[in-house]
């Protein structure tokens, strides 16, 4: 049982520095969308209530970085912009599947093609359900006031932070708490490592079972990429890899909460039902079509462990759970991670201050107010005042355009890969060399992480990566996996001795490929 | 306390939030049933767990160690294919042909393991894919074999085997953690 608890605050608190960043960038969105767009411009971004504000929606949501708890303050913010519920609901699915980031990630898996279905798919299941359900319901758009101008200058920048702050220290935080209370639910009832046999392409109820594993879960777009990369190395079933993507990522219980608060329990029932059936029917319908043929399936996969209970039964740590939480944060957490959570921790704070203060003092009045000063003043000519949406579409553009340019300091180039995949490499291998197994199964995924980063790194640059490359990374990466399955397995020294001999030499290839050949 | 219309909508649909968690909850009782994997295992293991580890990864006992293995096999394979073939033992060989096949489509993997250069290595890629192209033909038109092409492949994909040092034929030295050591610091070019 102790286990089983501290096994929940592990992985809420892994989920939860995950998503940081990205919610982070949820309340840039939604402060931008809020005191620079405005609800009318807002309305004429996204459109509303007709088959092309669905499409319009899904493209934005494509190109925007989000996860399904960074997109609680947008879609929030769009039902108070009057938009339809259907192109709210298509938004909210597809913000969360792709980003820069992921799509490159897919885009060098073996069958890029898959990826790009995916994505096609997800446009087919927003635009069936979001159409019949705006047709269904035609009355979802709310009429709020529009929110007061602000004056430009500093002021309007300003506003933009409170409106972050405020919904940092709003219900949002509570709905994202319901996110991660799901992720907790999941953790409580999934036992250790029990997902590692399943997900099978030959079991017909693969796509259910990753269904009701798919909504309460959480993963981030890079996360769910990379668990649908290993799911086509292994085998698995296509149409639990869609179904993955498209609530694993897409979905959360936070979200299904909003929904439920705001809209009611019928029509969440219904946009569910709907959702299920067009995405399990497409599940189905892909798993055939889409199949690698040039895969041997596994019957064994690390890819879901992230689900489950971290902690095995019988195996008793010797510092205790609490220092095996703090060891595994430290090693694990990014430092984009760790500044998104510090920055959610300074908006929440000053939402938190401007809350107390408003018994006193309301800041919106101020920062709505116009100096007499400067109304009287003419304005220098070269001062020109630029309109609210065009400084939120260049925001907009600036988010997309961080993005692009975070692909390059996420995928460095090869030489610098294969640096950082040598380091890894020598810990892996020399701690399952000396028995230290905890730190070989700590670095391999570590060394599996750099093998593809190494391969997205060279395809970015090159604008290609041949066969040959792509090859050598999967014998690589294949070695690994063994190796982990023997640490693992506890197999004889002289076996694991072997294995990493032959690891060491494909690695030397590798390089060789990669330094003298791309 | 006045209570307004909208305030109680949103109690109730708290409480249905709720009652979502409970569902969810429920449902997700229903997965508890996954069994955990086996953690740790007896430590006296024995030579038929690399077999379980290889099954574990879906490698077929028909799969070669390494390509000059592989490339070995291909004309008896193929001889043997053909003579059942052209003997009207069509039903008998099906299985023979998926493990040819296998063999053949297995080959640019096999030779990612070894020392060829990028060329070499597109070489056996291409040479592969003809192969396919051949035993597919066969296959599907049962008793027109082309031979002398596929002979020919195999001897190439043999000289270029040969030439390379692959898994097997290396020294099987035990890996010492100075063998593991990090590579000398390659500047950037």
């Amino acid at each position: 049982m102790e286990a089983v608890g501290w096994g929940i605050v592990l992985r809420v608190l892994q989920a939860g520095l995950q998503a940081a960043p990205f919610i982070f960038t949820g309340l840039c969105i939604t402060g931008m969308l809020h005191r620079l767009m405005g609800h009318r411009h807002t309305r004429w971004l996204f459109g509303s209530n007709t088959l092309a504000s669905l499409f319009q929606s899904w493209v934005i949501g494509m190109l925007l970085p989000g996860c399904s708890l960074g997109v609680i303050p947008i879609v929030k913010q769009l039902r108070k912009s009057g938009i339809a519920v259907g192109t709210i609901f298509a938004f909210a699915l597809s913000s969360p599947l792709f980003d820069p980031l992921s799509m490159l990630y897919g885009l060098t898996l073996s069958k890029p093609l898959t990826i790009l279905a995916f994505a096609f798919c997800s446009l087919v299941v927003v635009t069936i359900s979001g159409g019949l359900f705006d047709w269904w319901f035609p009355n979802t758009e709310v009429t709020v006031d529009e929110p007061p101008e602000t004056p430009p200058g500093i002021k309007r920048l300003l506003a933009v932070l409170v409106v972050m702050a405020r919904e940092t220290a709003s219900g949002t935080a509570v709905l994202i708490g319901c996110g991660l209370l799901g992720v907790g639910l999941l953790t409580a009832m999934l036992p250790f490592a029990s997902l590692q046999n399943t997900m099978g392409h030959d079991n017909p109820y693969s796509p259910l079972l990753m269904t009701s594993i798919a909504i309460p879960a959480y993963a981030t777009p890079m996360m769910a990429m990379s668990q649908l990369g290993s799911m086509f190395q292994h085998g698995n079933s296509i149409g639990a890899a869609f179904i993955l993507l498209a609530f694993g990522a897409g979905m959360n219980l936070g979200l299904l909460t909003w929904m439920v608060m705001y809209y009611g329990w019928k029509k969440t029932a219904l946009w569910m039902g709907l959702m299920l059936i067009v995405v399990i029917a497409f599940s189905y319908g892909i798993e055939r079509p889409l199949y690698p043929t040039d895969i041997e399936p596994a019957n064994h996969t690390h890819a879901f462990d992230t689900y489950c209970q971290p902690f095995a039964h019988g195996s008793p740590l010797p510092h205790g759970y609490p220092a095996e939480i703090w060891r595994r944060i430290r090693l694990e957490t990014q430092p984009h991670e760790l500044a998104g959570a510090a920055m959610l921790a300074c908006l929440a704070l000053l939402g938190m201050g401007l809350r107390w203060l408003d018994q006193r003092w309301v800041i919106e009045t101020w920062l709505n107010q116009r100096s007499e000063q400067a109304a009287d003043a003419t304005p220098p000519v070269w001062d020109i005042v630029v309109p609210g949406p065009v400084l939120a579409g260049i925001g907009f553009l600036v988010i997309v355009g961080c993005s692009i340019a975070g692909c390059y300091a996420y995928y460095p180039s090869p030489e610098e890969s294969l640096e950082e995949l040598n380091l890894a490499k020598t810990e892996a291998l020399g701690s399952a060399l000396s028995g230290e197994y905890p730190h070989a199964l700590h670095w391999i995924p570590i060394c599996e992480s750099w093998n593809r980063r190494l391969q997205v790194g060279a395809y970015l640059r090159h604008g290609h990566l041949s066969d040959y490359h792509r090859m050598k990374a999967r014998v690589f990466r294949d070695k690994l996996e063994l190796l982990e399955h023997m640490v693992e397995d506890h197999d004889p020294p002289e076996a694991i001795r072997h294995q990493v001999a032959t690891t060491t030499r494909v690695f030397s290839r590798l390089a060789a490929a990669y330094r003298q050949e791309l | 306390m006045i209570v307004r219309k909208s305030d109680e909508m949103m109690i109730l649909r708290s409480k249905q939030a709720g009652f979502l968690f409970l569902a969810f909850g429920l449902c997700a009782l229903e997965l508890a049933g996954c069994a955990p994997a086996t953690v740790n295992k007896s430590p006296t293991t024995t030579a038929h767990e690399d077999h379980d580890h290889e099954h574990e990864h879906g490698i077929p006992s028909h799969k070669p160690k390494t390509l000059t293995d592989a490339v070995g096999q291909l004309v008896p394979r193929w001889k043997s294919v053909t003579a059942e073939v052209q003997a009207g033992h069509v039903e008998h060989v099906e299985g023979e042909f998926t493990e040819l096949l296998d063999i053949i489509r297995w080959l640019p993997e096999l030779a990612a393991d070894t020392d060829l250069k990028k060329a070499e290595w597109e070489q056996v890629q291409h040479s592969s894919q003809e192969l396919e192209t051949i035993v597919l033909a066969l296959r599907s038109s049962r008793g027109i074999s082309n031979s002398e092409d596929f002979d020919t492949l195999a001897a190439q994909l043999l000289r270029l085997a040969e030439s390379t040092v692959s898994p097997a034929s290396e020294s099987p030295h035990a890996a010492t953690e100075e063998s593991v050591e990090s590579e000398p610091h390659h500047s950037a070019k």
